[in-house]
């Protein structure tokens, strides 16, 4: 039986299982089988950051992360890891146009990561949709894409977290590299990740989270009108988080 | 047919005889002996690695360089003149051929390259052939033409008891365990039950052949000259069993060896490897009775059992003993004597014995099936060839050096020690 | 200090002692061990029953016990390379089967397998986690 034989295989029973057959055993999962591969196809979900509307007092987005991915928080700067995360940027220069900025920092889910690239073990790699995801149970701790990442948007377990808010996602163990993921368990549900809904129900709404491709969408017409940014366009990793006011 | 006679000292002083039927009696008091060189005997023997018994010319210098032999009818020497004469009764009668733990210090200081100890090591051989039953068993193992039909046996038993197990559970009143007891994959086509009873009944087998062999040797021994004109016993039975016991546990007599001084380790290494080995296995087989593990579902113990780790350790302690054995016979030929066939079937049959069972334990931590299932069928089947054949492999020396250690101290026949040597002509 | 003076004449028997004991530390554990906490080394039962609720496993049981780590190991590999979600889950196993203990912890332990699933992932084994999980 080789690979394909089994994904066929497995598809169908999958889907026999829930569908026609409905287990009991099953019933208690609320959501049909997905085949993402051709639900995701030809999406390029992406982020729109508006910083002119984010408050640099706010915290909604980094607390709806951590509570809904179980990020580890230990309380000290060597160990905790930050999917998303406020940095205040403070120019060389002084005078106009020069003002310190509070800058919201995340994985930038790059259309060419080179996290994935490195990665020895393909731990790391990019869905259809374009979300660059990790495979924990893959991951060996090398912390290469650490290194690859231009962002230093990636992170490692040093320790395992104790908290765990949410048990619906699961916790990540000591010794693997994690990073944001647009919260994929979310989106495949059709749901907004958890950082949008936060800033929202702020009442800020700063975030914006779409498909990057479908015209119709608002991020895409924010991403067409608006004056964008991208973080170091020039590296040429092609970056799927936009920011307005940068 | 040459006809001649000789002292039962075996001073070697022969003389022709025109009537053999009425050999008088010689001035030292003697019984004189009749001796009928068995020729088949001695052809026999030059096959099985005593190839250099004709080069004796009776010098004794083995005799005198044996660091075993007691002062009172020492050994190789006498031996060799009895095997140059295929003198074959007097030969498996004879308890110093076992008392010789093959030191080759005999071997290495002969004149003449005759190798005594390689000589010993081929009557040992016979002996087991002889006391064996049925002999053509031991005559198999000890022949390299019959290593596939003695592989083939276990292995068409064990497959026959697999293939019919239910209907041997159902005669048996076991049940083989389906569906919801089933916990790992082996369990169902080869219950514990099933595998008991399978070793149960061909060791037992063995274990009566074993009993047959020991008691013929034990009756030739008694009937043997070696202990003297009328032998009365300096020891209790049971002393002289715990004494020799004493003596196995910490090859005591292995230490006095000079040439092949290394096999007094590798020995030991695989001595108490197979002791912590057997305890394991009989701990198991208590299963079903013994509170102290009950439950069905007994093997495989879990890698951190105190049982799982003393199995692994002497399984470890046997692997590295015969690694420094055949080590020892590869590069050491001269020293540690030459190696039959008998000797290397056992080597090499217990080494890959503990080489499949430590595949197995691999195998199963590494999930891997059917390989581990094949593995564990192939231990099965090497242990089968290592216990059923005992009676009939060298080690079967485990039977007769025990009781021909066990006559000596008896009888006060002192082994090695310098210090005791004499001491029982006193 | 050499193997051979280690276990020269003179050292034979104690060393000879020390193995005989190291060779009867396990039965002195095993008696032990039944003595002073009344445990048996191995289970009675290491399989925990189905809550009879539930008629059927997503696979025949037989299967499952044999097979169940290559089985979640594909699963895994939908879920998380392939995109197919919505299946079976390993906090599901949980919805049958009530008692991890039972049902993982000590058929594993007896294996030496070290279970490396639930240190992430949420095993639900009261109803209250259950209905939690289901969210």
């Amino acid at each position: 039986m080789d690979r394909r034989d089994f994904i066929r295989r497995s598809g169908t029973l999958l889907a026999g299982a829930s569908g026609a057959l409905s287990l009991p055993v099953l019933s208690s999962c609320t959501s049909e089988v997905v085949d993402a591969q051709s639900l995701l196809a030809g999406k390029r979900m992406g982020m729109v950051i508006d910083l002119t509307k984010c408050p640099s007092d706010c915290t909604a987005c980094l607390d709806a992360c951590r509570h809904e991915n179980n990020v580890a928080f230990h309380d000290d700067a060597r160990w905790d890891v930050h999917w998303i995360r406020k940095v205040n940027i403070r120019p060389k220069e002084e005078g106009e146009g020069h003002e310190e900025k509070t800058v919201l920092l995340m994985c930038n889910h790059c259309d060419d990561p080179p996290c994935a690239q490195v990665c020895p073990v393909q731990a790391t790699y990019k869905r259809e949709d374009g979300i660059v995801l990790v495979d924990h149970h893959r991951c060996i701790g090398c912390r290469y894409c650490m290194i690859a990442c231009p962002y230093n948007a990636r992170f490692f377990n040093y320790k395992e977290s104790e908290e765990w808010p949410n048990k619906d996602y699961p916790k990540r163990s000591h010794g693997v590299a994690e990073s944001c993921n647009f919260c994929a368990h979310l989106v495949d549900q059709g749901k907004q990740p958890a950082c949008v809904q936060a800033c929202r129900e702020a009442g800020a709404g700063a975030l914006t989270f779409g498909d990057l491709n479908d015209s119709q969408s608002e991020i895409a017409g924010l991403v067409a009108e608006s004056s964008v940014k991208r973080i170091r366009e020039d590296w040429g990793t092609e970056p799927k988080v936009y920011y307005i006011g940068l | 047919m040459e006809t001649a006679e000789i002292t039962a000292s075996a001073e070697t002083e022969v003389t022709e005889q025109e009537s053999p039927e009425v050999p008088p009696v010689r001035r030292n008091g003697r019984k004189p002996v009749l001796v009928d060189p068995d020729l088949d005997f001695i052809r026999a023997m030059s096959r099985t690695g005593g190839d250099s018994l004709k080069k004796c010319f009776q010098c004794g210098t083995c005799s005198a360089t044996c660091p075993l032999a007691p002062d009172d009818r020492p050994f190789p020497r006498k031996e060799m003149a009895w095997a140059v004469w295929g003198m074959k009764d007097r030969l498996l009668a004879d308890p110093d051929v076992w008392l010789c733990h093959h030191c080759n210090d005999c071997s290495t200081n002969c004149p003449r390259s005759a190798r005594p100890g390689d000589v010993l090591g081929a009557v040992r051989q016979q002996a087991v052939i002889h006391y064996a039953l049925p002999s053509f068993m031991a005559r198999w193992v000890g022949s390299p033409r019959f290593i596939p039909i003695l592989l083939l046996i276990p292995a068409v038993l064990l497959g026959l008891a697999i293939r019919f197990r239910e209907s041997i559970g159902s005669a048996l009143g076991f049940s083989v365990p389906t569906g919801e007891d089933i916990v790992f994959s082996f369990s169902a086509f080869l219950p514990h039950w099933l595998l008991n009873s399978f070793f149960g009944l061909f060791c037992s087998l063995a274990f009566l052949a074993a009993v047959a062999g020991v008691w013929r040797f034990a009756g030739a021994l008694r009937r043997s000259d070696t202990w003297g004109e009328d032998p009365q016993p300096v020891k209790g039975r049971w002393a002289s069993v715990i004494t020799v016991f004493r003596k196995i546990l910490t090859h005591e007599n292995f230490t006095f060896c000079e040439t092949d001084h290394r096999r007094s380790i590798s020995h030991f290494g695989v001595f108490f490897g197979f002791l912590a080995l057997t305890l394991v296995t009989l701990w198991i087989i208590t299963g079903p009775v013994n509170p102290l593990i009950r439950g069905d579902f007994i093997y495989p113990f879990s890698f951190f059992s105190p049982w799982k780790i003393l199995a692994n350790l002497g399984g470890m302690a046997i692997l590295a003993g015969l690694l420094f054995m055949i080590w020892d016979r590869l590069y050491f030929g001269h020293l540690a004597g030459t190696s039959s066939y008998f000797d290397w079937a056992l080597v090499w049959t217990l080494f890959l014995v503990v080489a499949s069972g430590f595949a197995t334990e691999l195998l199963h931590y590494l999930r891997m099936a059917p390989h581990r299932h094949v593995a564990y069928f192939t231990h099965l089947v090497l242990i089968f060839s290592l216990l059923v054949y005992l009676p009939y492999s060298k080690l079967a020396h485990l039977l007769y050096r025990t009781t021909a250690m066990i006559f000596a101290e008896r009888y006060g026949r002192i082994v090695g020690d310098p210090a005791k040597k004499g001491r029982a002509e006193s | 200090m050499k193997l051979s003076t280690a276990l020269n004449r003179e050292n034979r028997g104690i060393v000879a002692t020390v193995l005989g004991i190291v060779i009867l530390l396990p039965l002195g554990a095993s008696i032990v061990g039944f003595v002073f906490s009344g445990r048996s080394e191995v289970p009675d039962v290491f399989l925990e029953r189905a809550d009879p609720r539930w008629e059927t496993c997503v696979q025949a049981p037989e299967y499952m016990r044999f097979y169940h780590m290559d089985f979640l190991k594909e699963v895994r590999e939908d879920v998380v390379r392939r995109g197919i979600k919505g299946g079976v889950t390993l906090s599901g196993c949980g919805d049958c089967h009530r008692n991890r203990n039972q049902f993982c912890d000590r058929c594993h332990d007896a294996a030496s397998v070290i279970l490396d699933c639930y240190g992430c992932h949420f095993y639900p084994e009261t109803d209250a986690e259950r209905v939690a999980g289901e969210g």
